[in-house]
């Protein structure tokens, strides 16, 4: 930084100073994801507040964080976007929004007491950048990146990549097959009954997921019990 | 009891296995072709993601043009695997972990994780990738002794060794050009491709395990660790199966985008 400060000052040599620019620019996307995640992390901490309470809230950060109109758009590609009428879209776009919406949220049911590290930020074009984490848990350490971009009104996710499985890319190919022998009706019928409605055996119980044992047997025996 | 039913289930997805092998054929990778180009050419998002997301993007990737000849025994093979899990695997699971508390699972895994040194040094040493060999030494040294048999990490919590992405035989076939094959789906353990799944085989003999004990107590130690494995990670599956349109094609486009990312790490 200080260098960065001596050489924009001095204006020594011109690339010297744009590369200062740059690296204010990467910093800037860095503090960014770093500072959602961490509030994301804190809420879920955060004891005193009940689990649809934490829900809302992270999903608030998450709404903010992530461009997700943009990932439904990227997700069904320029191979399948032309094809939707302008209500159809609107319509997918919902569709997909809930659906990850719901989907973060039930991930939070599976973090018990994992912690997240920073890894360095990628800087991939000009706009683009990516941000390496490791969410370590209780006997694995995973590679998360989020993928960021420069919007109209910030920086935005657009994507995520765990263990090299990206959301839109994965996503994208469950549309891609479904479209190749539905039609897009029945793409948003399908992603409708998905989003209202999942059969029992997926269910995952939070209480189950903090784990019985940890809480003293007995009493997390019962409520394992009433789980399915 | 137990055991003995995943001894003869295990049994049979090896010999499976083998008579698969023999049908390998090289995956196609076919040209995309442009499709409504026109019509989307004007917008700029989809020019911008272009290299990341578009169709060529996705060949490569290999969640596009699947050569996914099993697909009918898969698919079939992927229901069994469903009904397994939510039938006997996961009822299992969640009474063993009312009875073992967490850390004392995790310990668990990491000591298997341990014992398994061997497979992920050669596989380091044998794509030349040095600091990686080191490293899975240095670490397999400190947690064997001070960790006693890996039930703890020292060698992370201490020393800042930290834990690598797992080498195994597979990805040195990937490292040097051996193509996936097709996809397979393994009895009870689930999504793995021709090549992977091949390269299963000789790692039984880089597991300590089957030197020192005969071959029903060796699948049955593999069966634990399976089952401890699960315990520690019950609801993923849920999680999954829940996002997906298409489980099967999920999991099997979800396997090869990770191994991908493995191979190329």
């Amino acid at each position: 930084m200080m260098r960065c400060t001596i050489a924009l000052l001095a204006l020594l040599t011109l690339p010297q100073a744009a590369r200062c620019a740059a690296a204010a620019e990467s910093a800037a996307a860095k503090k960014f994801v770093q500072d959602r995640v961490e509030r994301v992390l804190a809420i879920l901490k955060d004891a005193k507040l009940e689990k649809s309470a934490q829900k809302e809230k992270v999903i608030k950060v998450a709404d903010e964080m992530f461009d997700l109109p943009l990932m439904a758009k990227l997700s069904l590609g320029k191979r399948h976007w032309p094809k939707f009428s302008p209500e159809q879209r609107d319509k997918f776009t919902d569709l997909f929004v809930t659906t990850l919406k719901a989907s973060y949220a039930d991930k939070i049911d599976l973090i018990t007491d994992e912690t997240v590290e920073f890894e360095e930020l990628e800087r991939k074009s000009k706009t683009k950048f990516e941000m390496i984490t490791n969410v370590v848990s209780a006997d694995k350490r995973y590679k998360m990146i989020y993928k960021i971009t420069a919007r109209d009104d910030g920086w935005r996710v657009y994507d995520v990549e765990i263990e090299g499985i990206s959301i839109v890319r994965s996503y994208g190919s469950q549309y891609d097959q479904f479209l190749a022998d539905h039609s897009i009706k029945d793409l948003l019928e399908k992603m409708e009954k998905k989003a209202f409605g999942q059969p029992k055996e997926l269910e995952i119980k939070s209480e189950e997921i903090k784990n019985g044992s940890k809480a003293g047997g007995k009493k997390g025996a019962v409520g394992g019990e009433k789980g399915e | 009891m137990r055991i003995l039913f995943l001894v003869a289930v295990l049994g049979v997805g090896t010999g499976a296995r083998s008579v698969r092998a023999q049908e390998a054929a090289p995956a196609e990778k076919s040209v995309s072709t442009g499709t409504a180009a026109a019509a989307a050419a004007a917008d700029e998002d989809f020019a911008e993601f272009e290299e990341e997301f578009g169709d060529e993007a996705a060949v490569d990737a290999g969640v596009r043009k699947v050569f996914d000849p099993l697909r009918g025994y898969n698919r079939l093979m992927f229901k069994v695997n469903d009904k397994f899990y939510f039938w006997l695997a996961k009822p299992l699971a969640r009474g063993y972990r009312f009875i073992a508390p967490e850390p004392a699972r995790a310990s668990v895994q990491k000591a298997f994780h341990n014992l398994h040194f061997p497979v992920r040094f050669v596989s380091s040493l044998l794509q030349l990738k040095f600091k990686k060999t080191g490293l899975e030494l240095g670490r397999f040294v400190v947690n064997s002794t001070v960790g006693i048999g890996g039930l703890f990490d020292p060698a992370d919590r201490w020393l800042g060794w930290r834990r690598p992405g797992d080498e195994d035989l597979g990805q040195i076939l990937g490292h040097y050009g051996v193509g996936d094959g097709f996809p397979f789906v393994i009895p009870l353990l689930g999504q793995t491709n021709l090549r992977d799944g091949l390269a299963t085989i000789p790692t039984f003999f880089l597991n300590p395990v089957w030197y020192v004990a005969d071959t029903p107590t060796n699948i049955g130690v593999t069966a634990g660790e399976q089952f401890n494995f699960l315990s520690l990670h019950i609801g993923e599956y849920e999680s999954i199966k829940m996002d997906a349109l298409d489980p099967y094609t999920f999991i099997r486009d979800a396997y090869k985008q990770n191994r991908d990312k493995n191979i190329r790490e």
